[in-house]
């Protein structure tokens, strides 16, 4: 190997020991087995106050190197190995401890690591010896070590001071004497080599892993020896500490901030009581050998972690007397922490790209992200190793969701405007200076995202998340700002909807199914065979597109006495986008003629029905329809533009006989509108299709009609009026009953066995009632049609009247009514009181709206008004 | 299936409480005089499985990247099976209908965008970011003995061998090592000699054990991976099962096992009531930090590979148990069992997929099942008895109580409905109260044999080695 011959140095062997005569001289006879040229290697022992005759033994051992040995007294492995370095002369230093015992190769082995690298620190593995079945104790050491090297072994691993372990490890005296050797004020075994480690990362040594370097570890330790270990751990932490202060809050003791109750007991055991600590310790220590009999083995593990914990604590408390004074310690540290920037990385070049980035420039930490979505960071740990390439991939494979949301973000959406994503309007002035609750919008995913203005008077920005119009959720921002940038909005949908893209993106990544040449089947020929040629005719998927079925539809609107209203409605649905439909304005007996103007102006039928009652308007605009599908919305809404298209889509499905759809606010300008749509519950809010049949729901779900649908947003087949029937007169706006007859009808057509379908993407915005009072008349008015309805369902007998009646009382009144009463959640009690009050004055208002009903019917059909056609406008106009 | 049989009668008139075992089988051989293709049910509380949709189900392979425009040939199924794969690592299953005897491409496509969730986006993440947790360090062995166990089945012994002597080779060439046991002709032996680099070996003791551990001693390389003669495994199979072994600590990694086929009523039940496979997901088993006892989920003995140092550092499989012996299985879990008490890891790697073919009738369905119950608690038994683990009582009990009863009374409740057909729970229900006598009657009955041994024969007789 010509690196090998190229570097080519005398390397010095340091042992430092106590009393361990017999591992030691295993030791030393592996040494003299090493494949490695003895003129170029020397070893030094280094006896600790040795009591055990070592210094004999080691005096009189035949080797075949230079030995020498150094005796010191009582001074902790780091002096030891100081000594050792002060007594050799070896260009590199091979620090080995005293129980482990290499293999032929390992200091070959070091020396090929070091290749011609001067600043290379090499780490080589001593995993225990520790074969077969072992004490609890045992394997958790065992595996300690062993994934303390796998880790260290897998190619992307970013190393620590962590990972610097002394007992195989080597490094060049320049290094060693450049960072000034191991820190003589950590006596004992156990911390010295992490301290070296912080200041040989921060000296820019680069550390490697020697897997071939292997050497057996002969371990003896004991649970009462760990614990001494960890407390001696506590002890050099506070040392480390107090040389790198901004090491403090990672370090384990810096959990003294975090307030775990549990580690906190543990912290007033080991500062304030340690004698009573220490005996109750010990006492636990021996209780652990018989869990460990009675193979209790997570018992033993709490109880050892938390014992472990403890020692850990004295020996931090060794050394800083009070918790107090400790947490004071460990904020001093982080105060005194300088925080590097981070590397800015798009991914959206390539993995390759930005992996050359980070080989270039080194940084600290990174902050990785694909477009304007960020993926995460690697954070910028102190004491480790500065950012390679090889750290990439294997970060964003722990990040992998995030990575794949971001990836699919980047790909699937269309990229932000850029002109939108800067500079904010000056604020428009606001009569009052009333805080609004929030600004409604809606955004289409698949649009170019665009920033949002005007905030100022907003507590926050809900935006309703569709995706090719079907409604993926709601997103919150805070308001109170002069705009929301398109990048922010972006990353707040996608860090709530992310999910939803990935299919998206692999539908992009993957290709399609082969056409010709088809291997399917894989390996597994004797089943399936794949054929070259697509057979048309008879397999081909039935899939409902926009263009194959677009049924003629009739969007009827029922109004009365609200022009303003009916116009902002009729804008709207006279743009939709749908080819085939025809408006239908049915006029409730208004008493000003504006309705009539506002209909004809955008070219809807007019049709004006006199007998006062809102199912008396639906029962005639059923009348008037001509085409096969008929849907209702109120003239409070704004329809949204693709809304005729998914109703149309639900129908596809033959037996669909209604369809409803989401009813989302136009606007939470005012509290009761807040109110009403968070607190309430609002209209319909589900976000997922439905698809409600008599089988498949249950008959309480049934009775709940309006969690199905409501009548702002309803569509039905024309035979089902022939086959269930029309709306109930009785009910409805314009009686005394004040509502209920849409969910009445809803519930019929459900309960005679005919599919409902729920579909979100037909979406419409609702106004609703804007000031306090009129919500508390609204709230009255469900309150007293539901349980009209109820009583108009056990009429029809469409379930068992006992149904309905536990149903009545359990569900509405107990859980819906009562439980409110008692706690509201945010809602104002007079409103729950209202609706209460409606139910109460229900029975009497029955009865009241069928003798209602009975009196209208008597009422002529017709009443000699004009219905007016489009085309019958012109002639009206010419006249 | 072929099963020894299952006690000697002497047992029996020593040990009446055997007689809960006896009389079963015994109900079992004379209700099943003459084997009828219809599911008749080997227990009393004959609550038959006919009511279940009596057709077959296409068992389809195919990968998400190289999708078919469409499938065809598949008249004699109304539904399919498809294992999807990514660049050869299965991320997921789903049953889909055939019409016409086709399947749509397209819709194999749609289905496995739309329900497929998490091991298909993490493979497709992992390939295209091109980094894989499990291979980046490659310490790991790329050699290994395949060992088929057999046992009196020529024709499955013929399929498991094609599909080992298609295994992809890394470098050297791997070991294939048939074991047979006990076998009452030579045609296996005559079989095999029909193959070339393929060693036959047989083992005169009884039981599946006996035959593990005999592989276990002949084998040549440091890792041994297991197979039965009714499974055969996928080409990358043993390379994925052996990408585990870079971690030093791990001494077992079992695989995912999937149908061979779902030709009968009786194997669409078998995969519906004990599924052999265990998810999409990679899992690490530590014994530092699962419990022992339950070892459910790590996987199945007719896939797995083991280091062959598991010999000296948790013992060989416990010739007590598995099949052959009056506990009928519970071998590997009574391993697998060890292998994590002893702090060493197990590990589930879907990549490592093999195609096993159920048992085709209700008698062996049945039969089958009844001892997986049998051998479940006789391991349990064997945990308190020999490992002193007392919490396996309290496992068997709560078992017994949360899983089994309630499943049971499901499965009757919902008769119609019901996916498994009642007997068969109730079949396994029977073995678990017939498992400890049995992991007794196992064990006295090698006592017997090996007094019998020293009697005969000076030279130490094979005994059971835990």
């Amino acid at each position: 190997m010509s690196e090998h011959a190229a570097f080519a140095p005398r390397v010095s062997v340091i042992i430092p020991t106590h009393d361990r005569r017999d591992t030691l001289r295993q030791t030393l006879q592996a040494l003299a087995k090493q494949e490695f040229p003895f003129e170029r290697m020397e070893v030094v022992v280094v006896c600790d106050a040795c009591s055990d005759g070592t210094d004999q033994m080691v005096r009189e051992f035949q080797a075949p190197f230079s030995l020498r040995l150094v005796r010191q007294r009582a001074a902790g492995a780091g002096a030891s190995r100081n000594a050792g370095v002060a007594a050799s002369t070896g260009e590199l230093l091979l620090f080995l401890d005293d129980d482990v015992e290499p293999t032929p190769g390992l200091v070959a082995a070091h020396v090929r690591a070091h290749g011609a690298g001067r600043d290379r620190v090499v780490v080589g593995p001593y995993p225990p010896v520790a074969p077969g079945r072992l004490s609890l104790y045992r394997i958790q050491m065992r595996e300690w070590w062993e994934r303390q090297f796998h880790t260290m072994r897998q190619p992307g691993h970013r190393f620590t001071y962590r990972d610097v372990v002394s007992g195989n490890l080597s490094l060049s005296r320049e290094l060693f004497t450049r960072v000034e050797g191991f820190d003589p004020a950590i006596t004992g075994a156990g911390g010295e080599d992490w301290e070296l480690g912080v200041r040989l990362l921060a000296a820019g040594a680069e550390l490697t892993f020697a897997p071939d370097a292997l050497a057996a570890h002969h371990e003896h330790s004991d649970l009462a020896r760990s614990f001494a270990r960890t407390r001696q751990e506590g002890r050099s932490d506070v040392r480390i500490g107090m040389r790198h202060p901004a090491l403090r809050p990672s370090l384990p003791l810096g959990a003294v901030h975090a307030n775990e109750r549990a580690d906190a007991l543990l912290r007033f055991f080991a500062f304030d009581v340690p004698l009573l600590g220490g005996m109750i310790a010990t006492l636990l220590r021996h209780a652990l050998t018989l869990l460990e009999r009675a193979r209790l083995r997570q018992l033993w593990r709490a109880l050892s972690g938390a014992l472990r914990r403890y020692w850990y604590w004295r020996g931090v408390a060794e050394r800083i007397r009070s918790a107090r004074a400790l947490r004071a310690f460990v904020a001093e540290g982080a105060a005194a922490r300088v925080e590097e920037p981070l590397l800015e990385l798009d991914l959206r070049h390539g993995v390759e790209e930005a992996e050359r980035a980070l080989d270039a420039q080194r940084p600290a930490g990174a902050r990785l992200r694909c477009g304007a979505v960020e993926i995460g960071v690697i954070p910028a740990l102190p004491a480790a190793e500065r950012l390679r390439g090889a750290h990439l991939r294997p970060a964003l494979a722990a990040m992998a969701p995030a990575t794949l949301i971001a990836l699919a973000a980047d790909r699937v959406l269309p990229p932000v405007q850029i002109a939108d994503a800067s500079s904010p309007r000056p604020a428009a002035a606001v009569a009052g200076d009333v805080l609004r609750p929030a600004k409604v919008i809606s955004v289409e995913i698949t649009q170019p995202m665009r920033s949002v203005q005007d905030l100022t008077h907003y507590r926050a920005l809900r935006v309703l998340v569709r995706r090719h119009g079907m409604p993926v959720g709601w997103v919150e921002l805070p308001g109170e700002r002069a705009m929301v940038s398109a990048t922010e909005l972006l990353q707040a949908i996608v860090r709530s909807y992310g999910w939803y893209l990935v299919p998206a993106l692999l539908d992009r990544a993957l290709p399609a199914p082969a056409r010709a040449g088809a291997a399917g089947g894989g390996e597994r020929g004797d089943a399936v065979h794949a054929s070259a040629v697509r057979h048309e005719a008879g397999g081909a998927r039935i899939t409902p597109t926009d263009s194959a079925v677009v049924p003629r539809i009739t969007v009827a609107v029922c109004t009365r006495d609200r022009a303003a209203m009916l116009r902002r409605c009729l804008q709207a649905l006279s743009t939709l986008d749908y080819p085939s439909y025809e408006l239908l304005v049915v006029d409730n007996a208004s008493r000003d003629p504006e309705t009539r103007e506002v209909a004809l102006q955008f070219g809807a039928r007019y049709v004006r029905e006199h007998r006062p009652g809102l199912d008396w308007a639906r029962a005639r605009a059923v009348r008037e329809a001509r085409t096969p599908i008929i849907a209702f919305t109120d003239d409070d809404t704004v329809a949204d533009a693709g809304w005729l298209r998914a109703i149309a889509r639900a129908f596809a499905d033959p037996s669909v006989a209604a369809v409803t759809g989401l009813i989302a606010p136009l606007e939470m300008e005012t509290h009761a509108q807040w109110l009403f749509e968070t607190i309430y519950g609002g209209m319909t809010q589900r976000l997922t299709p439905w698809r409600v049949q008599r089988q498949t729901v249950t008959r309480w779900q049934m009775l709940w009609a309006s969690a199905y649908g409501v009548g702002a947003n309803m569509s039905f087949r024309r035979e089902v009026f022939d086959a269930v029937g029309t709306f109930d007169p009785a009910l409805d706006v314009g009686t005394p009953s004040g509502g209920a007859g849409d969910i009445e009808l809803l519930h019929r057509i459900v309960a005679s066995g005919r599919v409902l379908r729920y579909e979100p993407s037909a979406v419409v915005w609702h106004h609703h009632r804007a000031t306090m009072d009129a919500l508390r008349r609204q709230l009255f008015d469900n309150g007293r049609s539901f349980p009209i309805y109820l009583m108009t369902c056990a009429r029809n007998r469409t379930l068992p009247v006992h149904t309905i009646a536990s149903f009545a009382l359990r569900e509405w009144m107990g859980r819906w009514l009562l439980r409110r009463m008692v706690r509201p959640r945010g809602m104002p009690r007079r409103m729950v009181w209202a609706e209460l009050w409606g139910t109460m004055l229900s029975p009497v208002l029955y009865v009241r709206t069928r003798a209602h009903a009975r009196r209208i019917a008597q009422l002529p059909d017709e009443e000699p008004v004009v219905a007016r056609e489009p085309d019958a406008a012109a002639s009206l106009a010419a006249r | 299936m072929q099963r020894n049989p299952l006690v000697e009668p002497g047992v029996t008139q020593r040990y009446p409480w055997l007689s809960l075992l006896r009389v079963s089988r015994d109900s079992k051989r004379t209700s099943r005089a003459g084997t009828s293709p219809i599911p008749t049910s080997p227990v009393r509380l004959s609550l038959s499985a006919d009511h279940l949709p009596s057709m077959p189900t296409a068992i389809v392979d195919v990968d998400v990247e190289r999708i078919p425009a469409e499938l065809v040939g598949l008249e004699r199924y109304e539904r399919a099976l498809v294992l999807l794969r990514v660049r050869g690592h299965p991320v997921g299953q789903m049953t889909l209908p055939v019409t016409h005897g086709r399947i749509d491409g397209a819709a194999i496509r749609d289905y496995a965008l739309d329900r497929e969730r998490w091991p298909l986006w993490e493979r497709w993440l992992l390939e295209h970011i091109g980094w894989d947790p499990v291979n980046a360090a490659s310490n790991a062995p790329r050699v290994a003995t395949v060992v088929i166990i057999t046992h009196d089945r020529p024709d499955d012994l013929q399929r498991a061998l094609e599909a080992v002597l298609r295994l992809e080779p890394d470098g050297e060439a791997h070991e294939i090592l048939v074991v047979d046991n006990c076998p009452s002709s030579d045609d296996t032996r005559a079989l095999v000699a029909g193959y070339r680099g393929v060693r036959y070996v047989r083992e005169d003791r009884r039981g599946a054990s006996a035959a593990r551990n005999r592989a276990l001693s002949e084998a040549r390389h440091d890792i041994v991976a297991f197979t039965d003669d009714d499974a055969a495994p996928d080409p990358g199979w043993l390379r994925a099962l052996l990408r585990n072994f870079d971690d030093p600590l791990v001494y077992c990694a079992t695989g995912l096992t999937m149908p061979l086929e779902l030709e009968t009523d009786a194997q669409e039940a078998s995969e519906r009531y004990t599924p052999h496979g265990r998810g999409y997901s990679r899992i690490v088993f530590s014994g530092s930090r699962c419990n022992p006892l339950s070892v459910g989920q790590v996987g199945v003995s007719l896939n797995m590979a083991l280091r062959r140092s598991v010999l000296e550092h948790v013992g060989a499989f416990d010739e007590l148990l598995g099949p052959g012996t009056p506990c009928r299985c519970g071998e590997d879990y009574d391993l697998f069992s060890r292998i994590l008490a002893a702090g060493y890891r197990i590990v589930y790697d879907p990549a490592a997929l093999s195609w096993h073919r159920h048992r085709r009738t209700w008698e062996e369905l049945h039969d089958t099942v009844f001892g997986y119950g049998v051998g479940v608690y006789a391991w349990w038994t064997r945990s308190v008895l020999v490992e002193r683990e007392w919490s396996a009582m309290q496992h068997a009990l709560r078992w017994f109580v949360r899983k089994q009863m309630p499943t049971l009374a499901r499965a009757l409740r919902a008769r119609r409905r019901s996916p498994v057909p009642a007997s068969l729970v109730w079949a396994e229900l029977r073995g678990c109260m017939a498992g400890p006598w049995a992991y007794l009657a196992s064990r006295h009955r090698a006592r017997r044999a090996s007094r019998a041994a020293r009697a005969n024969a000076p030279a130490p007789a094979t005994e059971r080695a835990a």
